[in-house]
């Protein structure tokens, strides 16, 4: 099969996942007891405006009906109408999803360094107590829940020696981007706007909110790395091509990264695909533990308020996004490893 | 292994044993807040001036957040009402930290005199001449009118308009001149008064809002709702000690609100104290109970839970601030529902109510007993039910009641209890459990616990099919009749769906709606009375730390809690050095 095949067949296969997705999330939603109707009125509810808040929200058709009028609005563009305070949910979650990017991003770049690093380390020792020791903290940090782990930065690093927030994408006004060529940019990722802005005290001040979500979300995903990075490196340690390199009298370090860790890296990349759907569920919890406004915390509070429309959007959007980024992955692997084709 | 080996290996090693130790150390200090945060030396040195001086900015931290729209027309929920009661103004107000919150304890705000007719229909109000909204629009007369015929026109049916029946109360207004607004009732209403301090009758500014040519209006086009990077167009009050400046959203979650000082106020400068004020928001009570720990925030507002209060109560450099506001939480017993249609059954649950271990246990003290629907601090408020059954629990009194429709040891009194498990009221389901402990302890009932999320909890009520639930009440505005009409009128009360139908109660409380303050006095006596001994629904608690409480750095001043539940961000203030 050419790369060509290979792309146009994972991206059609990623449509009946999508389907398959939404179609999984607009069931469960639906079977969950209660009336959001109802969540519309405070104290007291009149039956005539009930109706109409039934109508208004499209409730008072059969379900299979309200399901085919949300697959019609998904080919336009429109997750629907949120229940809960009845305005669009593509630009709520359009707006929630910069912060998610931002954890994200620096969950996956602790992540990563802290994972690969390790890894390589506890390869390179394998068998010595520095291993064990490196083996170790990988099970223990991905054995604590984030939320704890979160806690116990909170703790640590802002109530008890108050180095830094305790939560917060910032400290005082909200980084608003600058503006180039008469366009204004904002991307509302905070790091971003705040060098548009050409303010180095709001960039500061934005990876200081960074660092204890990043590090307790990235920590927990970094176990992971660390434990494919080793394994991978071992093998590719192993390998005949090594021993050859080191025969012919190279540099351990360039036996080690140029043969070994490119090789094993191959593996990291996948996971890599496969861990950006773990972040939401890590991002969920960070997120409430951080308050962190990103698409986590829309999750919860669509929950709490019983928001069918809100939880799709946000579950929809983000099984889109996983898609997305797995093909690209899948295409990326592809393209690196050829015989991942055939 | 070799000797660099050696050393990278202790070197891994020491960095783990120091991360462990760092974390041990700081979840000891995170959990017993022994260690002084950085503020207790803010405050030792501002005990040191003689003449302090206000900060320009506080930081205030909550959890709560605006539901929809801050419009006066459209705001039902409570961070809504609250913010709009410090963007906009009301003709008359009642002082900050009032005890009084009758007729005479109101005191001139927009109007500086009002006048009531005798017959208890017309109301005239003169205004202040020469204010402007924070825009500089010109205020005056017509835009009471304005306002006010708005909100009955767009009259929407999940607002505030619509759920008190505005429309119902008042019957036309009319603006003799620039600076004096009438308004004619339907019918003589005691509570008017009372209603013009609540949120939703603060005048919006005209030039904010679009014209309303429909009435009664079929949807609410006309509401002025969020609009992303753009805080003016979002705000149609201006009348307030502060304008808003700034306010983004994240998702639907309010991320910040910055409120700065309105020049135009008419108390301005005395008010507001502070120059700006910025709100950041906090998912849930721990992580607002961090920030205001590690001093991300100065002040934080609403809510915590128990055990940070436990905790921030002791605390150096920060003070708590328990509320005796006006929320409520009581009991109700669906008479629709064998056995509770049996008042002996009714009488022998208020009986067992142990108000104190509720208060104790579930709010480490800082709720306070109530023993009426009206709550402690509003005028005519008396202890129905303690006068009926004592402080409680009296388990002797609630066996021989119960005992007289046959439930004994051996034939005990089940009791279906049912509570909201998703955060809308302050920790229900603990509430519920020690309930159940108490009602149990009299020997004679049984309770069964029944926890269910808002929604469901929301379907139950309206389908009657719960025997008892815990439920709350946020005031409207503050006066008696919003605590007894509401629950109590066979038909006003109709939402709660609990089968109460007395015709003595509705005579009363007809009787109410026009009685001068004295009569009222005695009417509200016999409303209460008549509700301890019918027992639709048994009053628990009101306020508490937990619902309506504040904590701030001892740096922090002005902060009034009372009965209005209104959190008045104009009087509160952060000394400093002099400097």
């Amino acid at each position: 099969m050419s790369l060509k095949s290979f792309i146009v067949t994972r991206a059609l296969l990623t449509i009946p996942t999508v389907f398959l997705l939404v179609t999984i999330v607009f069931l469960i939603v639906r079977v969950l007891p209660g009336d959001p109707a109802l969540l519309h009125f405070g104290k007291q509810v009149n039956p005539t405006a009930l109706a109409e808040v039934r109508h208004s929200l499209g409730l008072d058709v059969p379900i299979y009906v309200q399901y085919y009028n949300y697959i019609i609005g998904l080919f336009h563009g429109n997750l629907g109408i949120a229940f809960s305070n009845e305005e669009p949910v593509t630009p709520q979650v359009l707006s929630a999803f910069p912060a998610t990017l931002e954890l994200s991003i620096g969950s996956m770049i602790v992540a990563v360094l802290v994972g690969v690093v390790l890894g390589v380390r506890s390869s390179r020792r394998y068998g010595s107590l520095e291993d064990k020791i490196i083996r170790t903290f990988g099970a223990v940090v991905y054995s604590i829940p984030v939320f704890f782990l979160g806690l116990i930065f909170i703790g640590v690093f802002a109530v008890a020696f108050h180095i830094l927030p305790s939560g917060g994408r910032y400290s005082l006004l909200i980084p608003i981007g600058g503006t180039f060529f008469g366009v204004h940019i904002q991307t509302g990722l905070y790091t971003i706007d705040s060098l548009l802005a050409g303010n180095l005290g709001e960039f500061v001040d934005a990876v200081r909110h960074l660092i204890l979500p990043c590090t307790a979300l990235g920590l927990y995903i970094s176990a992971v790395f660390l434990r494919i990075t080793r394994s991978n490196m071992l093998e590719a340690l192993g390998q005949e091509y090594v021993t050859a390199a080191r025969a012919r009298g190279l540099k351990e370090r360039t036996v080690l990264y140029s043969y070994g860790l490119r090789n094993g890296l191959l593996p990291v990349l996948t996971i890599m695909g496969l861990e950006f759907a773990g972040l939401l569920a890590g991002a969920i919890l960070t997120e409430t533990t951080f308050a962190w406004n990103g698409i986590g915390t829309y999750i919860v509070t669509a929950v709490t308020d019983r928001d069918y429309i809100a939880i799709q959007g946000a579950v929809v959007f983000f099984g889109i996004l996983v898609a997305v980024v797995s093909l690209v992955v899948d295409i990326l692997y592809a393209y690196l490893d050829p015989r991942i084709r055939y | 292994m070799s000797t660099t080996s050696k050393k990278n290996t202790k070197y891994v090693a020491a960095a783990v044993l120091i991360v462990i130790i760092l974390a041990g150390i700081g979840y000891y200090f995170y959990q017993s807040s022994t260690v002084p945060p950085a503020q207790t030396m803010t405050t030792a040195m501002t005990t040191l001036t003689s003449a302090p001086q206000y900060k320009d900015t506080i930081v205030l931290g909550t959890t709560d957040a605006v539901q929809t729209t801050i419009d006066p027309a459209d705001a039902y929920d409570y961070f809504g009402i609250n913010m709009i009661d410090n963007l906009g103004a009301p003709l008359v107000d009642f002082a900050p930290g009032t005890n009084n919150t009758g007729p005479s304890g109101l005191q001139p705000a927009l109007a500086t005199n009002w006048s009531e007719s005798s017959d208890g229909l017309t109301y005239t109000f003169i205004l202040r001449s020469g204010l402007k909204y924070d825009d500089g629009t010109p205020f005056n007369s017509t835009d009471v009118k304005f306002s006010v015929e708005r909100g009955m026109a767009l009259n929407d049916p999940n607002g505030a308009f619509s759920g008190l029946g505005v429309s119902a109360i008042i019957g036309s207004i009319t603006t003799p001149n620039a600076t004096a607004v009438v308004f004619h009732l339907n019918a003589p209403f005691s509570g008017f008064l009372s209603m013009m301090t609540f949120a939703i009758m603060y005048p919006v500014n005209p030039n904010k809002v679009s014209q309303v040519t429909c009435n009664p209006c079929n949807d609410m086009t006309g509401i002025v709702n969020f609009t992303a990077n753009n805080a003016a167009a979002s705000n149609p009050n201006g009348l307030g000690p502060y304008t808003l400046t700034t306010w983004t959203r994240s998702g639907t979650k309010d991320t910040e609100m910055v409120l700065t000082a309105n020049p135009n106020y008419w108390n301005y400068p005395a008010y507001p104290k502070t120059q700006t004020i910025i709100i950041k928001f906090y998912p849930d009570a721990t992580s607002l109970a961090a920030a205001i720990r590690s001093g991300d925030v100065d002040l934080a507002y609403r809510q915590f839970t128990t055990t940070d209060i436990k905790s921030l109560m002791t605390t150096p450099g920060l003070k708590v601030y328990s509320s005796p506001g006006a929320f409520i939480q009581y009991l109700v017993i669906n008479e629709n529902r064998a056995p509770f249609n049996d008042i002996n059954v009714r009488q022998g649950i208020a009986a067992a109510i142990n108000r104190t271990d509720l208060i104790d246990t579930v709010f480490a003290g800082t709720a306070t007993p109530l023993y009426s629907q009206i709550p402690v601090g509003m005028a005519y408020h008396t202890d129905a039910f303690e006068t009926a059954y004592g402080v409680g629990p009296d388990y002797t009194l609630a066996r021989e009641l119960l005992a007289k429709s046959g439930y004994n040891a051996n034939n005990k009194l089940a009791v279906d209890l049912w509570y909201e498990t998703t955060g809308h009221y302050p920790q229900s389901p603990d509430q519920a459990l020690v309930l159940k402990k108490d009602l149990e302890a009299s020997g004679v009932i049984t309770v069964t616990l029944n926890g269910v999320d808002w929604a469901t909890m929301h379907t139950n009520v309206r389908a009657g099919s719960m025997g008892t639930w815990i439920y709350g009440w946020y005031p409207d505005f503050i006066d008696p009749y919003d605590y007894t009409t509401p629950f109590l009128s066979s038909t006003g009360a109709s939402w709660l769906n609990d089968g109460y139908n007395s015709t003595a109660m509705d005579s009363l409380l007809t009787q109410s709606l026009s009685a001068t303050p004295s009569q009222a006095a005695s009417i509200y006596t016999q409303i209460q009375t008549l509700q301890a001994h019918d027992v639709p629904m048994v009053p628990l608690y009101q306020g508490g730390s937990n619902c309506c409480g504040a904590v701030a750095k001892t740096s922090v001043g002005g902060v009034y809690l009372d009965v209005t539940l209104i959190f008045r961000l104009s009087t509160i203030y952060e000394t400093t050095e002099t400097t």
